[in-house]
This record gives C-alpha cells, sequence and structure tokens, in this order.
C-alpha cells in the first residue's frame, strides 16, 4: 500500500523551497489522482509520517492521505474502511458512502484538516476530497494542580487539551450566555485560542482590546498562555503580573461570573482572566470554601506576607545598619551578640543568604523529587547550620530570610510569588544606602507604579485606589458571601446586581 | 549621539547613588553599647564618669552577656568625658541603648542638668528612663562585684523593674528636661545604695528644680509619696502599726496592700496669701498579713479601716510636710495653680512661696478583701 519510492535526501536548497511552497490561497485540488499525490507530498516537504493507503472503490483508484502521528489508526479502519467494505456489496447511488462526508475542493483546506487529524480521501476523476474524522488525542487526567492546592473545593484542573478544558468550563456553567470565540494564533504553529466569557457581564469594549490585542499578535510559534501574556499585557516592564492565570477550573468560573474574560490556548493548562486586581492574586478559591473568620483571618494572613516578603529583610538591614536605636535593649543585646563576628556589612549577609535561598529553591524544582528531598535537606540544614557556625551569616539574618522565604510562598499565584520575590531586592539595596528613608522612598514608588498600572483599561491597585468602600468586603477581608449583593469587580461589569 | 547618551545617563543615576556610599551608616556591629553610666564629682571639683559595656559571648541559644566592662575618665563635660572613653574602647561609643543612669551624691547636689545636656541633644541617644542618685558615689556602685552572673546594667534594669512594680519608685514617663524647664513642678528620682556584692534602693531624692536636696524619703515614705502621685503601679505593700502592746511585738502590725486608689487633688488659690492645697484619697485595700487574726466582723474590720485610715493620714501628712521643707513640689501642686488660678500665679515667686502654703492629706481605706482566712 505505502509508497516508499520517493527520493529525499532534503538538501539546503529544499530548505531554501519552505516558503516557496506555501501556495496562494484558493488553489484547487487536481482532478488526477496522481497529480494530487505528488502535490500532496511535495507540499509537506515529503515528511515521512505522511500516509497513504491506496484502494478501489467503485471501479476508481481511491487514496486516503493522513498523518500516522495524528491519526487513530483504529478509528480509521472502524469509521471508514469497515463501513466502506459494507456498501461494495450493494451498491448504489442513494446510499453514495461519500455523500454525508465533509469534502472540499479548497487545497489549504485539505492542508489544514490533514494536520488537525483528518484523514483525507481522494478519488480518481473527482475534484472533492472527502474527510473522516480520525483524529487521537492523548491527554492526562484532569488532577488538581500542583501549584495551586487547596484544601477544600474542587480538586480538578486544566489539562493540554483545548476541548477537554472547555469542555470543563461548560460543565461549571450550563447557560446559554456562555460564550467561546476562538482565534488561530501563530503562523507556524497555528495554536487555537479561546476566549471565553459572559455575555452580557463582561464588558464589550474589554472584550474588544483583548480581540484587537490577540489580532495583533505577529509570531511564528504560541507555546502557552503565559506566551500571549506578553504580548497583550498593559505594561511589560511592570514588575507585577496584569493577568491572573490559573490552572483551576473553579476560580475561573468565578471569575467569568464576576464579568471576567478568560482566555485558553491549546497545549496550555493555564488560563488567562482579564481584567485583573492586585488583590485577585491573593485570593483562593479556599477562601469562599471555609467560614468567614477563617477565609478573612487567611486573606489578612497573606495581604501581610506581602509586605512581611518585600520589606522584612530591608527593615532588619535599616535597623542594624542605621537606627538601631529602635530595637529594645534586651532584643539589641540579642541582634549585637550573633552579629557582632560577621566580617562584611548587612547588605551582603543578606545578599549571600538570600541568594542561596534561591538557588536552594530553583535547584529543588529542576530536579527529581527523591534528589530534591536531598537538596533541601542538604541547603536547608547543612548550609544553614554550618553557615552561622562558620560565622558568615548571623543567626538573626537566618531567621529573617527564613521568614521572608516563607511569606513569599504564602502567595496563592506563583506569578505573584515570583514578583514579591523580586521587589525585596532594590527594597534591601535602598534599605542599605539610606535607611528606613530609603525603604520610604521605595515603598513609595512601589504605590505609585500600582496606582498607575493598568489591567485592560481598569485600575489595578482598585478598590484601594481608586477607592471603593463597597468592595473592599471581598478584597481585604472575606466577608459572608450573601453580604456582597454587587458583583465585585467594578463599574466595568455590566449587571451590578447578581 | 541620542543612543549614546542613554546608557551614560543611566551610569550617572546608578553611580549618585551608588557613590554616596554610607556617609551616614551605623553599624551595630561597630558599636559598643553602653548600658549604664554614672556620673561623679571629683575633689578637683572635675567630672568623672563611668560607663558600664557589656561583655557578649555567642553560644547556643543567642547571645548571653557574661560581664561587663566598666570604665572611667575623668573631664570637664560629659562629651569631653565621651570622647575620653572612644579612646579607650574598640568600638564607636554609642549611648542609644543606654538603660540606667546614676548620678552620685555630691554631683547631684551641684546640679544634674549641665550633664544631661548631651542625651537630650543628640536624637540618637536614649532618653534615660532609669535615672537615680547614689547614696555615695556612683563609680563605686557600678564597680560593685555582683553576686549573680550577668552584666551590671541588666542587674540595675532588673531592679528598676521590680522597684517600680511594687510602687516604690515612680516609672519615669517624660524626659526629666522638660521639667527642668517648668518652674511648676519639680522631679524626684529614686535614693540607691552600694552594698557589698549588690545595690539597694533606700527611698526617694527630693530635688528642687535639677538640683539634689539632700532631703530623702524612706521606703515606708516613699510608698504613701507613691499613692499621693497617684501612681499605683502592679502593687503597693504598706506595713501599718495598728496597735501597741501585744506579745509578741509581730502582732501589732498589720501588712495590707493597696489595690485601688482614688484621687481627689484640690487646689484653692484665689487669695495670693492663702493658697491651701488639699489631698484626699480613698483607697481600697487588701490584707496581706495580720498576725492577730480575728477579722471575723464588720465591727472588727471597720475599726481597723479606722485605724489604718489615721496613720496612713499621720505619715501622708509627715510626707507632704517633708517635701515642703525640701521645697521639692514633685507632686505638681503649681502647675494646678499655674492652670487654674493663673493671675495668682503671676503675682508670686511660687519656689518661695510653696514651702509655706497649707497642704495636707487625708486618706480613706476600705478593705475588700482580707485572704482566705475567717
Amino acid at each position: 500500500m505505502r509508497i516508499d519510492n520517493f527520493t529525499f535526501p532534503l538538501t539546503s536548497s529544499d530548505n531554501n523551497n519552505i516558503t516557496q511552497t506555501s501556495e496562494p490561497i484558493g488553489t484547487t485540488v487536481f482532478r488526477s489522482i496522481a497529480d494530487n499525490i505528488n502535490y500532496l507530498e511535495d507540499f509537506f516537504q515529503q515528511s515521512q509520517d505522511l500516509k497513504n493507503r491506496r484502494f478501489v472503490f467503485n471501479n476508481k483508484q481511491c487514496i486516503t492521505f493522513y498523518f500516522e502521528t495524528l491519526v487513530d489508526q483504529d478509528k480509521l479502519q472502524q469509521n471508514f474502511f469497515l463501513s466502506l467494505s459494507d456498501f461494495t456489496s450493494k451498491f448504489n447511488e442513494a446510499n453514495y458512502p461519500f455523500r454525508n462526508l465533509p469534502n472540499t475542493t479548497n487545497f489549504d483546506e485539505v492542508t489544514q484538516k490533514l494536520l488537525e487529524g483528518f484523514s483525507a480521501i481522494y478519488i480518481d476523476d473527482d475534484q472533492h476530497v472527502f474527510f473522516v474524522e480520525t483524529a487521537a488525542s492523548f491527554v492526562r487526567s484532569t488532577n488538581e494542580p500542583s501549584n495551586e492546592k487547596v484544601v477544600r473545593g474542587a480538586h480538578q484542573g486544566f489539562v493540554e487539551n483545548l476541548t477537554i478544558n472547555l469542555n470543563l468550563l461548560r460543565h461549571r456553567i450550563v447557560d446559554r450566555s456562555l460564550y467561546i470565540q476562538y482565534i488561530t494564533l501563530g503562523n507556524k504553529t497555528n495554536t487555537k485560542v479561546a476566549l471565553a466569557y459572559m455575555k452580557g457581564l463582561a464588558d464589550e469594549t474589554i472584550v474588544e482590546t483583548a480581540l484587537t490585542r490577540l489580532h495583533n499578535i505577529s509570531t511564528d510559534m504560541v507555546f502557552s498562555t503565559e506566551f500571549l501574556e506578553e504580548y497583550i499585557e498593559d505594561s511589560t516592564a511592570s514588575p507585577f503580573p496584569q493577568m491572573l492565570n490559573t490552572e483551576r477550573p473553579d476560580r475561573v468560573e468565578a471569575n467569568l461570573m464576576e464579568g471576567k474574560i478568560a482566555i485558553f490556548a491549546d497545549g496550555s493548562p493555564t488560563v488567562l482572566l482579564i481584567p485583573s486586581t492586585f488583590f485577585a492574586f491573593y485570593q483562593s478559591p479556599d477562601d469562599y470554601n471555609s467560614r468567614v473568620y477563617v477565609g478573612s483571618f487567611i486573606r489578612m494572613i497573606r495581604l501581610f506576607s506581602f509586605g512581611v516578603a518585600v520589606t522584612l529583610p530591608a527593615i532588619y538591614i535599616a535597623v542594624i545598619g542605621f537606627h538601631f536605636g529602635v530595637m529594645p535593649p534586651q532584643l539589641a543585646i540579642t541582634v549585637k551578640g550573633s552579629i557582632d563576628n560577621i566580617p562584611y556589612p548587612p547588605l551582603v549577609e543578606a545578599f549571600i543568604m538570600e541568594l542561596t535561598i534561591e538557588l536552594i529553591r530553583e535547584a529543588g524544582i529542576r530536579l527529581p523529587t527523591a534528589i530534591g528531598t536531598t537538596i533541601s535537606i542538604v541547603g536547608g540544614l547543612v548550609i544553614g547550620d554550618a553557615i552561622v557556625k562558620a560565622g558568615l551569616v548571623s543567626n538573626t539574618m537566618i531567621v529573617i530570610v527564613a521568614m521572608t522565604a516563607i511569606a513569599c510562598y504564602v502567595v496563592p499565584s506563583s506569578e505573584m510569588s515570583s514578583t514579591v520575590r523580586l521587589l525585596r531586592f532594590p527594597m534591601m539595596i535602598a534599605a542599605a544606602i539610606f535607611g528606613f528613608v530609603g525603604i520610604a522612598f521605595g515603598l513609595m514608588v512601589l504605590l505609585i507604579h500600582l496606582c498607575k498600572l493598568e489591567s485592560f483599561g481598569t485600575p489595578y491597585f482598585s478598590p484601594i485606589a481608586p477607592f471603593r468602600w463597597h468592595h473592599l468586603k471581598d478584597s481585604i477581608l472575606r466577608m459572608p458571601i450573601w453580604w456582597s449583593k454587587n458583583r465585585n469587580i467594578n463599574r466595568y461589569t455590566k449587571k451590578m446586581k447578581k | 549621539m541620542n543612543i549614546s547618551r542613554k546608557p551614560i545617563l543611566l551610569l550617572v543615576c546608578c553611580c549618585i547613588v551608588l557613590l554616596t556610599g554610607c556617609w551616614d551608616q551605623k553599624l551595630l556591629k561597630d558599636a559598643k553599647l553602653v548600658m549604664a553610666s554614672g556620673f561623679d564629682v571629683t575633689k578637683e571639683g572635675k567630672l568623672l564618669g563611668t560607663i558600664v559595656i557589656p561583655v557578649f559571648s555567642s553560644s547556643e541559644g543567642g547571645a548571653k552577656i557574661a560581664e561587663s566592662q566598666v570604665l572611667s575618665e575623668e573631664g570637664d563635660t560629659t562629651m569631653d568625658i565621651e570622647k575620653e572613653l572612644n579612646l579607650k574602647i574598640s568600638g564607636q561609643y554609642d549611648a542609644s541603648k543606654m538603660i540606667v543612669l546614676l548620678f552620685g551624691e555630691d554631683y547631684a547636689k551641684q546640679d544634674i542638668q549641665p550633664g544631661l545636656d548631651l542625651f537630650y541633644r543628640d536624637p540618637r541617644n536614649s532618653l534615660v528612663d532609669n535615672a537615680a542618685v547614689v547614696k555615695g558615689r556612683a563609680n563605686d556602685l557600678l564597680n560593685i562585684k555582683l553576686n549573680e552572673a550577668g552584666s551590671m546594667s541588666a542587674y540595675l534594669e532588673g531592679l528598676f523593674e521590680s522597684a517600680q512594680a511594687d510602687s516604690v519608685i515612680p516609672r519615669q514617663t517624660r524626659p526629666m528636661y522638660s521639667d527642668f524647664s517648668d518652674p511648676a513642678t519639680d522631679i524626684i528620682l529614686p535614693l540607691i545604695e552600694a552594698l557589698k556584692h549588690e545595690a539597694k534602693f533606700i527611698g526617694l531624692a527630693l530635688f528642687n528644680g535639677s538640683k539634689y536636696t539632700g532631703k530623702d524619703l524612706n521606703i515606708a515614705e516613699s510608698t504613701i509619696y507613691m499613692l499621693l502621685a497617684n501612681e499605683l503601679n502592679k502593687n503597693s505593700e504598706i506595713k501599718v502599726k495598728v496597735s501597741e502592746n501585744e506579745v509578741p511585738e509581730s502582732k501589732n502590725y498589720i501588712y495590707i496592700n493597696v489595690l485601688n486608689v482614688k484621687r481627689k487633688f484640690k487646689v484653692i488659690g484665689q487669695d495670693v496669701n492663702d493658697i491651701s492645697s488639699h489631698i484626699h484619697l480613698d483607697l481600697k485595700i487588701e490584707v496581706l498579713e495580720y498576725p492577730d487574726n480575728y477579722l471575723d466582723s464588720a465591727q472588727k474590720i471597720r475599726d481597723l479601716e479606722k485605724i489604718i485610715s489615721e496613720k496612713l493620714t499621720a505619715e501622708a501628712n509627715i510626707v507632704i510636710k517633708k517635701l515642703q521643707e525640701a521645697n521639692s513640689d514633685s507632686l505638681s501642686v503649681g502647675r494646678r495653680l499655674f492652670a487654674f488660678y493663673h493671675t495668682t500665679w503671676e503675682q508670686i515667686n511660687w519656689s518661695e512661696t510653696y514651702p509655706s502654703i497649707d497642704f495636707d492629706a487625708k486618706v480613706n481605706t476600705k478593705i475588700i478583701k482580707h485572704g482566705v482566712f475567717d
């Protein structure tokens, strides 16, 4: 069946032909089957996984083309060849077997369908190409995402398959106003991107903006939604993520119901939610699954952790470098006792320890679990203990750095967590140069930036700036759900009442 | 042109920030923390300063103060002494953590204000929470070889804290310096004495302005004074002799603890020649110890309350008399006069008038607890 008599040592000149072979849109399929075979195999650079199967039907030469790597061979057999064999016995014009199959005469469509996993059936002397759906899909199960674990709540997560992801969402929002729009992005990868939002809730102007920005993307590949993020965000220079990304269907559901827009991309389990505010990064489905007091308490701890993670090492450096008068005498004695024999200034000491922690963290992520444990023991215990005994870093600095590191990982979003980790370095430098004044200036710059930042035209630091009293109850605290009668996002949501 | 300018501009910005260096940095590890100091006057009339620097030894479980380094130096002013001392110690002299400041008796009698100038002028310095006058020389007290481990400063701080909790000495709530410039009030400082291996509070030193008058209140009077000043802290234990001829002697006494003080402080001064002041104390007390031990009837308790009230009234009046004799207005009668009878205040010289005003006290007690006996 296979035709293997092609010569294909690809020369460099052939490689250069890639751009030339992309045919103008609207090329039609040839009538002669031989022409078609040649044309198609040339079009795909004689790729070795493009297979064909010849057969005779109704006394005509037929050939079916498919990508062995995309197609489930069993499906092809079941869906097409088996039913065909039924027909050959009692064939007539009325039940012509290809009649109900999708078909085209456009060559571009043929190539497109082939790449999506369809099998294309050419019949000699017929300009129509018929398609049989034979795509094979290998997907992992919808397990809970490991970076967004919750104690209580749904333990389901998105996967790399767009259809399954949208299926999960449709199962959660059973309403006709859930609207999904597809866009294909990436000149070479042709990745399917889906925009999902609630019609009537999401602000159309934001949808428009998002679509415009997505359409304006000019790139060869889109390998993840995070990759898209950089193309469409408002300010790439900002350290803060302006789009919430999540792998949790329940989080997407809740955000869509607040009038936000979700961006899915095929091949990526992460969903982007726009527009986002700073406080959205500090919310977790856990908050709403636990009691009001617990939810509020945990959320306040998280916001407190932001302050700790950004400023604690800086404050410590400022105190021991400039203002040790602010410490109570007993504390001053303890701290002085531990730093008396450190051979360098506090900033250097802090950097050594912070960078060590970052090294341990990075090494821990990359290594397999078994070695990862070893690394954390070596890093945590051996370095932590030995570095103090050797007199390279003080005990108090270890405590400060450890607390900061823990505070960083409290943030439910890993994006924000890395931002926070970065922010403390400029703060530490400012503190080492100007003391508390430096910290004050650093925080001022940070606050100004947060207030000015926008996500798709909506203020990022809402409801603090601009200040909205009523929205505070779901951003800093977590008040009873029935308290917030109005939708939480902001004036951009169309229907306010829930 | 523009392209090359950008990185240069960035470089300049970095340099401006980084080249400022650490000109105002003051590293904790380079500092020598002076945690207690004392002032004396030498025979030649020079100032003798003594400082205590704790010596650390870092160990498991944090830093420990094993001992303290005591240094002294003579000079003309406080700064002079500080400069001289700085040449002796390995590190920067730093008084921001000074928790105890002692004045020798003779030095305090001269004037304590000039020596304090430095502490209040430099914002980095501590505001001196615990100051006291030493019966004798501060230098001798700071050089005591303590029986207990730890530094001299930590020992003295503990001593102050426990005495303050017992309402024997006042807590310092505002800087002494502000009281020096106020003619309507005077400071009062604890009086401390050096023993062989420890130090002990022996009462309160009465000041007139910034000068020690040489007159003191003993511990029993200090306790009463603290009630008059409405500065009851955690507890205030007072011994009262309630009978005369019981045998054994201990049966004559009752020990009470004051649980609650309600003070009415009245100053009347319409007439320049007839300024009077009256303090009325309502005390709710608890019986701590009463060897005579018959508190079974209400009548008996009422009698006891009456005797205690009388005795305490008498003692309070003695305290007030002593304050007036020393011309030390640490109860701030002047401030009330200044506020409520300002025309009178302007016509008089308070430091001359104060010793002769009509000033008395009345104490009322009520026993609300007498333990689990009876």
